[in-house]
């Protein structure tokens, strides 16, 4: 006869024997980093080991990390947003036409970018726990509608020519690296001091490991959920006009394709698709690891629609080992 | 005889959930000090007064007394400031904190306060905790773990210890305290109410398992179709008296 008590909640979620054995969430993702890179500069030869290929790739990844670093936080709660890129498109079509014409002064470029995004995450935030709209559905509502809107709003249009303040954020360099990294760095770096040392991280992985118990010692779950949709959006913003500096462009297709990308990134760096555990470390990893892979992908001459096969079946596994290590 | 002084008095509760009447006419009167057991079928309306009496479903009519003034309770904050606190069936843990920020969920004490960026007293929080579970004598090997890693009567006693960590309250209600634990998983969580009790405070326990109530209750509760039909003191009566007055012909059990 069995025991009904081996059964119960106390029996806890175990996990794989990397992460049991170091007790680090990022153990895999870091050691999958090592095992490719090995791969990678042996396989090309001698153009991926380079500091200037090490400096592209994190170029790249420096929009995609500011990103994946509001998603940790969104994923910690138990949702997702997959609005990033088309909220990247909103904003890189309203402050790039408005720049462009003159209505916009540059100096006030940066926070009018990071404003405009957290409104269009207070959005997202309102409808998920106002009207209890499951995140992946509000997220893929707004989408589609915010994509709809970027794609009217600038039609065939390419704003080009953009003013020194946006083209210094996404192109000058300093300290021997391109700005945009740093900033990519310096966000994942607030965002790794609210999740692990302020109450703010505690509540939000509270929320996502139960939100029964987080309502129960009365938080306030709404709106600190909300409030992470929120911080995505203004991120979104902020890499919106990463982006379009890099770019010294927009258009209508800003930022389409990266909502995967970043979804990825996070999971594989250890944060529960399922919420209740976040690791920035792990983010901050497995953004690399996917920029890494894409160079590398590039540089052994797959195509890009190779690379986008690889990245789904990726999502797809690691997804796959998060529900394997919570069953054992 | 010493005359006991009434802690809560409900009266005449009544919720209705569309055609259905969960709660009709309830009333209990809860003692200082004492530990009461709210026994009833499933549907008889227990985990509805309870939720009433928590704030979590205010009943739609009725009265609610305590220490003999009329409180209104329409929210679990209402409860919570008036010393009414709940320890629920799940239990209400966040599995992946660990013992001491589970304690602490919602009222840490803060190095830096910054609403909600506040850098918690980590030291305080663990500091604390330890005493808290010491004084209840829980023990509990690593508290720097998620609490996911606990046994079922380990976070039992976490969410009990959570619930009593500035002191007694005025009224501690536990939900199925002992359900779905094994054996000796329930004689700790026994060990733990009785301590409470020794400490004097009063307790309001849903419990299915009438070996249980008759360990650690001073009176049963009876519920059934949405009321309070008998409280017995458990020294006066038998198991079989309560199953009686639990699923019995309705006339002769009350009578």
């Amino acid at each position: 006869m069995t025991n009904p008590a081996q059964t119960m909640p106390g029996s806890a979620p175990k996990s794989n024997s990397l992460y049991r054995l170091t007790g680090l969430p990022y153990f895999n993702v870091a050691v999958a980093i090592v095992v490719i890179y090995v791969a990678l500069t042996i396989i090309t030869g001698d153009t991926f080991n380079t500091v200037n290929n090490q400096i592209t790739i994190m170029r790249a990844a420096s929009v995609f990390l500011i990103l994946a670093v509001g998603q940790t936080l969104v994923m910690n709660t138990g949702g997702i947003d997959i609005s990033t890129g088309s909220m990247i498109g909103v904003v890189g079509a309203i402050v790039g036409s408005t720049l462009q014409s003159g209505a916009l002064d540059p100096m006030l470029a940066i926070p009018v970018s990071i404003l405009l995004g957290a409104l269009l995450g207070a959005f997202n935030g309102f409808n998920i726990t106002v009207l209890g709209v499951p995140p992946l559905l509000a997220t893929l509502g707004t989408f589609v509608a915010y994509r709809g809107f970027t794609q009217h709003y600038m039609g065939v249009n390419l704003v080009t020519n953009l003013p020194d303040v946006v083209t210094t954020v996404g192109r000058s360099w300093g300290l021997g690296m391109p700005l945009a990294v740093w900033i990519a760095l310096f966000v994942t770096l607030v965002g790794w001091f609210v999740l692990t040392q302020t109450l703010y991280g505690r509540y939000i992985t509270a929320i996502g490991s139960n939100p029964k118990a987080a309502e129960a010692t009365r938080l306030n779950v709404k709106l600190l959920t909300a409030s992470t949709y929120v911080i995505q959006g203004a991120l979104a913003g902020l890499a919106a006009l990463v982006l379009m500096g890099r770019l010294n462009s927009s258009s209508a297709a800003m930022g389409e394709g990266l909502e995967l990308h970043i979804i990825a990134a996070v999971v594989l760096g250890g944060t529960y698709l399922f919420g209740g555990r976040a690791t920035m470390v792990g983010t901050l990893l497995g953004v690399y690891l996917i920029g890494m892979l894409e160079n590398g992908l590039i540089q052994t001459g797959a195509g890009f629609f190779v690379q986008k096969m690889i990245l789904g079946l990726l999502i797809i596994a690691a997804v796959a080992l998060q529900l394997q290590q919570k069953r054992n | 005889m010493q005359e006991k002084r009434p802690l809560l008095e409900v009266r005449n509760l009544e919720k209705r959930f569309g055609g259905v009447r969960a709660l009709q006419g309830a009333s209990l009167i809860i003692e200082a000090g004492e530990t009461i057991a709210l026994v009833g079928d499933n549907g008889a309306g227990k985990s509805t007064f309870v939720k009433s009496i928590a704030g979590v479903q205010p009943a739609d009519t009725g009265e609610i007394l305590l220490n003999g003034k009329p409180v209104s309770i329409r929210t679990p904050k209402d409860a919570g400031a008036l010393g009414i606190e709940v320890v629920y069936q799940d239990l209400a843990l966040a599995n992946s904190l660990d013992v001491a920020a589970n304690v602490f969920l919602g009222d840490e004490p803060r190095l830096l306060n910054l609403g909600w960026f506040s850098i918690p007293d980590t030291k305080k929080i663990a500091r604390e905790t330890a005493e808290t579970l010491k004084r209840l004598r829980i023990n509990i090997p690593d508290p720097n773990r998620p609490v996911a890693n606990l046994s079922g009567g380990q976070r039992q006693a976490v969410a009990i210890g959570r619930s009593v960590r500035k002191g007694l309250r005025e009224l501690l209600i536990l939900d199925e305290p002992t359900a779905a634990l094994g054996v000796e998983e329930v004689r700790k969580v026994l060990a733990l109410i009785e301590s409470l009790k020794e400490s004097g405070q009063s307790m309001l326990i849903i419990s299915h398992d009438l070996e249980h109530v008759f360990r650690v209750a001073d009176r049963v509760a009876v519920m059934r179709q949405g009321r309070v039909i008998a409280t017995r003191r458990i020294a006066d009566v038998t198991k079989t008296d309560v199953v009686r007055l639990i699923v019995g012909d309705l006339e002769g059990a009350v009578a």
